[in-house]
């Protein structure tokens, strides 16, 4: 579905991304994880068009998407949601879905179409509604505690229509409870409407509970990849990110 | 009793500024592009329109037309200059952008070098020259189709999407919103108002010459639309009015003028950082509650009471 060949992204004298080859396969939800600075947000930018990569090529539906920047992927249907919830003041929850539903609407003569039609305030309100915003749509985004700005995140996403979603931490700063359901929402997309999802999180549990695949960054380059009980025995990954403790455990 | 010339004038230069104003509403209040050089696109609308009709004998609808175009163009080129600019060093290139077009109309004769273009002709409808009155109405009447065509960019999803790449590209982006495009956009509707504007002026007055559209001129209009509310439609026709207004109501102070648009931009900035009819700002609720007192306006009724 997407696949980046042999990526490497470098800031200045970063080495952020070192060479990683890796795919979202279609209909999968493929997990991300590694410590801090291992590249994890850098390559869900790269796969969203947020960053041009130093090398390498990122394919979608085996088409080359590598020139093409984050508006046009959002438009082709990869969707990303940001780890720090992006909120400006004044915009309210609603309008901010809005802004996303009318993605198709951003270019030629549609861009002076009305926007406040019932059509799509009916398409934002069931997205809201699949993540459990109804009641907040005329609320102003940036005062909405952060466990709900989480889930507003994902219902900017989904108002895209996405077929592949970018899930940036989605449950940092949310409690257990939020966390799980974000956890069940997350599972209920991937298998009921057949959302193919990549999800960085540092909540390891979390993620090999979701994934079907999983991937183990490292000082940007890959470290080990494979379905979620043979990530976690890798001796490479215990030692590096997990610990020692974690193996026992 | 006819009214007197006086407040014909002032009224069409209300018009006038009000439609320069509100374009630059747009490029900065709407879409966050700084521009402190809108006069420029007033000259080129000007030029554009005085060379058309008073030197090629064209009619002046073709000229204001004409003028349009021309800013609008020129407009979008200083948006794809934006696109590669932080904020700050925009603000300095749009100054820059501004003192380059008053030298160019000063240096080369074909705008009229120091002379300026005189003999502007009025537009005339059926033989019947607009003029006074007439040329207030005209004035206006463009006036209010620019209000529309802001009131329609305002709830169409390009107001949207210039309020995101304002606050928030990287968020535009993720929505599917081409950033550059609408910085491009956001420059070229703008500078199209200036031109309008600047040809307006020229067919009032029927000569122009280079200093009509010096620096000074862009802070009074930058002083208008900070005044009345960056993102206040109303609020660049109320903060035209005061602009023009205030100096002949303040007539001992008028050689201080410019100082006065500096103390009023921080005033405002200090005082109500949103204008007088931005959003939340004071002048709008008080007459908001004004409006409601009556039964009108959108805070006529309370929150939770029934319809």
């Amino acid at each position: 579905m997407l696949r980046l060949e042999n990526v490497s992204k470098h800031f200045g004298g970063v080495r952020a991304l070192d060479g990683v080859s890796l795919s979202l396969r279609e209909g999968r939800i493929t997990g991300i994880i590694g410590p801090n600075g291992a590249g994890k947000t850098t390559l869900l930018r790269v796969m969203a068009g947020f960053y041009k990569p130093t090398r390498g090529r990122v394919y979608y539906r085996d088409r080359d998407v590598t020139s093409l920047g984050p508006h046009e992927r959002a438009r082709l249907g990869i969707a990303l949601t940001f780890q720090i919830p992006r909120a400006p003041p004044e915009f309210t929850v609603g309008q901010l879905v809005q802004a996303a539903v009318g993605k198709a609407m951003y270019r030629g003569t549609a861009l002076l179409a009305e926007r406040d039609r019932e059509e799509v305030w009916d398409r934002v309100h069931r997205v809201l509604e699949r993540v459990g915003l109804s009641d907040y749509a005329e609320r102003e985004a940036s005062q909405l505690p952060l466990g709900l700005q989480k889930r507003l995140e994902l219902a900017r996403a989904l108002a895209l229509e996405p077929r592949v979603l970018l899930l940036d931490e989605p449950s940092a700063g949310m409690s257990p409870e939020e966390a799980r359901e974000l956890a069940g929402l997350v599972r209920d997309l991937n298998e009921r409407e057949g959302l193919t999802i990549a999800i960085v999180e540092h909540n390891v549990p979390l993620a090999t509970g979701l994934s079907h695949y999983m991937y183990v960054l490292h000082y940007g380059r890959l470290l080990s990849e494979g379905e979620p009980g043979e990530v976690l025995r890798d001796p490479r990954v215990i030692e590096a990110y997990l610990g020692a403790g974690y193996a026992r455990g | 009793m006819p009214i007197p010339e006086y407040y014909i004038t002032l009224a069409t230069l209300v018009g006038i500024y009000g439609v320069a104003a509100l374009g630059l509403n747009i490029t900065m209040g709407w879409a966050g592009q700084v521009n402190l050089g809108q006069a420029g696109f007033l000259g080129i609308g000007a030029m554009t329109s005085a060379i058309l009709t008073a030197k090629l004998g064209l009619p002046v609808g073709l000229g204001i037309a004409a003028a349009a175009l021309s800013a609008l163009v020129v407009g979008a080129v200083m948006g794809l200059v934006s696109i590669r600019l932080r904020e700050d060093f925009l603000a300095i290139t749009t100054i820059a952008f501004n003192f380059l077009v008053v030298y160019i109309f000063e240096y080369y004769d074909v705008f009229g070098g120091s002379y300026g273009i005189s003999n502007i002709p009025r537009p005339s409808i059926g033989g019947y020259e607009l003029r006074g009155a007439s040329y207030m109405l005209l004035t206006w009447g463009i006036l209010a189709l620019l209000v529309l065509l802001a009131l329609r960019i305002q709830r169409s999803w390009m107001g949207l999407a210039f309020n995101l790449v304002r606050d928030d590209e990287q968020l535009a982006s993720a929505v599917g919103v081409d950033v550059r495009r609408m910085k491009v956009l956001a420059f070229a509707i703008g500078a199209m108002y200036g031109g309008v504007a600047g040809a307006l002026s020229a067919h009032f007055k029927g000569y122009i010459v280079f200093s009509d559209f010096e620096f000074p001129y862009s802070i009074a209009i930058l002083t208008m639309s900070i005044l009345g509310g960056l993102d206040s439609i109303a609020g660049a026709i109320l903060g035209s009015f005061i602009v023009v207004v205030s100096p002949e109501v303040f007539r001992p102070l008028m050689q201080y003028r410019r100082v006065m648009y500096g103390v009023l931009i921080v005033v405002v900035v200090f005082f109500a950082p949103r204008g007088l009819l931005g959003k939340n700002a004071v002048a709008r609720r008080l007459l908001e509650r004004m409006l409601a007192g009556y039964g009108l306006g959108p805070g006529g009724k309370k929150k939770g009471e029934g319809g």
